[in-house]
């Protein structure tokens, strides 16, 4: 086998493994209330330019679930331009925003509202 | 055969290199996403947080209860802490967004606990109509946010409920909402935002943990309110010691129309307590006030609060 062969076989066997493990989301917070009501920032790129999304989830649909995501970057500017809401429903997912460097963090906002619940109010936060 | 074994060599080389490069990154690079797995090294803002208020009472799929021929409303409250930590709470009561000082009620709940409060307040003085209840609870209200790591704009929940003393009737006929003069493009900010910016209203800024007054001092406060892309009127009401303060008309309220899409500014212009001391001050915001919610139009059912931050006055 040719040394540029071998070359090109360790790189494409390399990139193929960095491809299929940089998709790995990372999730936090969940919280019971009657139904399993889950909050959650997921992390979809940890990187220079870290990357995430909110979601809330309900084991059963609920009334109202509301996500929101709020950007907040180191010099103190915040973006609150990621929401997203539902009814009677058990997800909802706000769009992807990015922080333009690592000083600053990600907030995620969840309501869940339901006439027999009540109010449930959760918030995860991932600082870089 | 030794091909074969070549060629495997250098697969298996190739999965060395990229599984430690994804290593390395994630070890190395994404600390902070690990770091998540383990939220008691990063103290307390950044512990994940939960309240739930709930009214415990006949509520009807729009949030209504009927109190018809009833000379006091009296149910219970329940209120669940999973904050992580235990904590004092305050629950303020409004009635058609007028704070009921006598129902304000403070207490604590134990992480992961429940707590039924009972909540009570007179019906007779009320018209046969509908009325706003709007149950407002405020985690960690005992604390100060100058002694925080940083301002939060979640501090507890609220629930809006509608009170109806006669079966069939509606929200009377009441003030019309102020036009706006100046609004913005929300740019997805939905809510109400409070603090002292003078311009540059566009852009966001974590307000300061604490501001500095003399005793009457005459403050003057920005309150941004708006944004939803389908609602074009809005209620904020403002607190400062957690009692509601009145607006230069002596409303206690802004009541707002705004275009949709959009959010307005206006200024809270408010005397500085006359007793020195540390009081935490914040806004809260609804839509749609004098309707009936409808239950499918999710964000209207719920009351957005603004950041908290300490006044001290000197």
């Amino acid at each position: 086998m040719k040394n540029i062969t071998k070359i090109a076989t360790v790189v494409a066997v390399a990139t193929l493994a960095v491809a299929t493990s940089a998709g790995a989301a990372q999730t936090v917070s969940k919280e019971k209330n009657g139904v399993t009501l889950t909050g959650s920032i997921v992390v979809v790129n940890g990187g220079a330019q870290p990357s995430a999304y909110a979601t809330s989830t309900t084991s059963q649909a609920v009334g109202n679930i509301v996500a929101s995501l709020h950007t907040y970057y180191g010099d103190g500017r915040i973006n609150f331009g990621a929401n997203d809401a539902n009814s009677n429903s058990t997800y909802v997912q706000t769009e992807t925003k990015t922080l333009d460097s690592t000083a600053g963090h990600f907030g995620g906002y969840h309501q869940f509202t339901d006439k027999n619940g009540g109010f449930v109010a959760t918030t995860t936060n991932v600082y870089f | 055969m030794k091909k074969v074994l070549e060629f495997l060599g250098l697969v298996m080389l190739g999965l060395v290199l990229g599984v430690g490069i994804v290593y390395v990154k994630a070890e190395f690079f994404d600390k902070p996403a690990v770091e998540v797995e383990a939220p008691a090294q990063q103290g307390a803002d950044t512990v994940d947080a939960g309240y739930t208020l709930a009214l415990v009472a006949d509520v009807s799929d729009q949030f209504v209860v009927d109190v018809a021929g009833q000379q006091e409303f009296r149910a219970p409250v329940k209120v669940h802490n999973f904050s992580g930590h235990d904590a004092t709470f305050t629950l303020l009561v409004y009635l058609d967004y007028r704070q009921l000082s006598t129902a304000t009620q403070q207490f604590t709940v134990k992480n992961g606990e429940e707590l039924l409060l009972p909540v009570a307040f007179s019906l007779q003085d009320l018209q046969a109509s509908a009325h706003d209840l709007v149950l407002s609870l405020i985690a960690d209200s005992n604390q100060l946010t100058s002694e925080r790591k940083e301002a939060t704009d979640f501090f507890g929940t609220s629930a809006r409920y509608t009170l109806v003393t006669k079966s069939g009737v509606d929200f009377p006929a009441v003030a019309t909402p102020a036009p706006s003069e100046s609004t913005w493009d929300a740019k997805g900010f939905r809510g109400v935002f409070m603090d002292q910016s003078v311009q540059d209203f566009e852009t966001f800024h974590v307000p300061p943990k604490q501001i500095v007054a003399k005793r009457g001092e005459m403050l003057e406060f920005t309150i941004r309110a708006g944004g939803d892309p389908e609602v074009e009127q809005y209620l904020v009401w403002s607190t400062i010691g957690w009692n509601q303060v009145r607006w230069e008309d002596g409303e206690p309220y802004w009541y707002a129309q705004v275009p949709r899409g959009q959010f307005a500014v206006r200024k809270l212009r408010v005397r500085a307590p006359e007793q020195a001391g540390d009081y935490e001050v914040a806004s809260f915001i609804t839509e749609a006030p004098f309707q009936i919610p409808d239950p499918t139009q999710v964000t209207r059912l719920n009351v957005n609060t603004s950041f908290r931050f300490t006044l001290h006055v000197e």
